[in-house]
């Protein structure tokens, strides 16, 4: 069954960081996933953070 | 083992990042999205592609680009990335359709073991969070980043 990979800790990837992309980080793109997830999480049961 | 993946764009605070899709039906310019929710204590993880015709992003898309494996991992590492800055927060994933909650725990089953070595994986039955198990159906899915 092809289930399990590994992640080479030495292949991640490049991340480049983008300035320009700052002036849009408080704007919610995904709307419907924010209100969507805040319906669920108003009465799910977090675990315990360990 | 060498697993392909993208490079990705972030804004300084890690709570965004870009990449491009380059596949059978082009290059995709997609976005990745750890959202603040009402609880400050969880963000919530979204995902989707830029669509040309309307001009913005679309979560609902499938884009059959044959690269759904890479794609996946590079969102796991957008993961990675998004917890050097904020470790000690829960990170909650659910699809906006069955299909992509089901492709979210492919992806989590996929890279199963390298993963729980850094994070505690849990998910949503209903109200519950429980251990994430493989083999099993959730509607979500919660990480918590392990802390040294």
């Amino acid at each position: 069954m092809k289930t399990q990979k590994t992640i080479s800790l030495q292949n991640k990837p490049l991340v480049a960081i983008d300035t320009k992309l700052d002036k849009f980080r408080d704007k919610v793109i995904f709307t419907k996933k924010l209100e969507k997830a805040n319906k669920i999480l108003s009465t799910a049961k977090l675990p315990s953070k360990k | 083992m060498k697993v392909e993946k993208y490079n990705l764009k972030a804004e300084s605070e890690f709570t965004r990042f870009e990449f491009i899709s380059e596949g059978k039906k082009g290059t995709i310019r997609k976005l990745i999205e750890f959202q603040k929710t009402n609880n400050p204590d969880v963000f919530n993880l979204a995902f989707g592609d830029f669509n040309e015709k309307t001009q913005d992003f679309d979560d609902l898309v499938v884009t059959d680009n044959g690269d759904t494996e890479k794609v996946l991992i590079t969102v796991v590492h957008a993961v990675f990335l998004f917890y050097t800055k904020y470790p000690n927060v829960f990170v909650f994933a659910c699809g906006s359709t069955k299909a992509r909650t089901r492709l979210y725990r492919i992806g989590i089953t996929r890279y199963y073991q390298e993963m729980k070595k850094d994070f505690y994986l849990y998910g949503q039955i209903g109200d519950n969070f429980v251990e994430f198990e493989i083999g099993k159906e959730y509607e979500g899915f919660l990480v918590q980043k392990k802390l040294l």
